[in-house]
């Protein structure tokens, strides 16, 4: 019979001490290693425009539903290792198209790595948020305090 | 444990978000339409929101390139048509003007903005 047991202790600093102790058969052998990551600074951007910013607020170019509620966004989620031996960037250049309705508000957004050490493939998240306050404005759309 | 912690985080971020990207009274559309330009003076201007307005604590202006008040300050929700604002103006000149706006919207959220359009002999 086999018996794993694994532990692994995190903090805010970017370290952590794994003990990793196990047997297959009848042994005292045991090993214990100890990661040490890379500080990494943690740094994005995002470009967006906003369709019902330039509809209300610039130039009427007579956008219809749905594209007159539509924010393409672009941002980019990088890491940067900055000492113990470790170099390089990793990160994802995410393409994002949002539809902000009345009620609800959609998204979908390709996450694409920017380098082999950051992926090989292209993942995709799909997003749907609701409007609280404007599904239900009578009740926990209003304000808890009023003057 | 750990799942369910995972899913309490995942809510509360969720309704963070909500809170930060709910959706309030934004123009849909106006005439004279943003940043156009129109031949002949409008009588008038009119605003259509993506909510319902709260009558007493809507407004609209119009200025001139000087920044002078030129409509008749009487802007008016519809009664018909709650989304739509409304200020009646006098026989304009040719000329740059701006349109701001400042509605609260019967969720009680104010929002606020301007544009501009010309006008044209």
């Amino acid at each position: 019979m086999g018996r794993h047991i694994e532990v692994a202790a995190c903090t805010a600093e970017p370290r952590s001490l794994n003990g990793n102790q196990g047997s297959t058969t009848v042994s005292d052998e045991g090993e214990l290693s100890v990661e040490r990551h890379p500080h990494t600074l943690e740094w994005g951007f995002a470009i967006e425009y906003s369709l019902p910013y330039l509809q209300s607020f610039v130039q009427d170019v007579g956008l219809r539903e749905p594209f007159n509620r539509m924010i393409p966004v672009v941002e980019f989620s990088m890491s940067t290792a900055l000492d113990r031996g470790a170099s390089g960037t990793t990160g994802t250049v995410n393409p994002e198209i949002i539809w902000a309705g009345q009620y609800v508000q959609l998204a979908v957004e390709a996450v694409i790595p920017v380098n082999s050490r950051s992926g090989s493939h292209v993942g995709w998240i799909a997003q749907l948020h609701f409007f609280l306050d404007d599904l239900f404005p009578k009740t926990i759309g209003r304000p808890i305090f009023q003057k | 444990m750990r799942r369910w912690l995972s899913s309490l985080l995942a809510f509360a971020s969720a309704m963070t978000f909500v809170s930060l990207a709910g959706a309030h009274a934004f123009l849909d559309h106006a005439a004279p339409a943003v940043g156009s330009t129109v031949h002949g003076a409008p009588a008038q201007v009119k605003l259509w929101f993506t909510q319902q307005l709260e009558p007493a604590f809507s407004s609209v202006r119009v200025l001139d390139r000087s920044g002078r008040q030129v409509d008749k300050a009487d802007p008016q929700v519809d009664r018909a048509d709650a989304t739509l604002l409304r200020v009646s103006l006098p026989q304009l000149a040719p000329g740059t003007y701006r349109v701001a706006w400042r509605v609260l919207s019967v969720d009680t959220h104010v929002t606020e903005g301007d544009f501009s359009f010309d006008v044209a002999p």
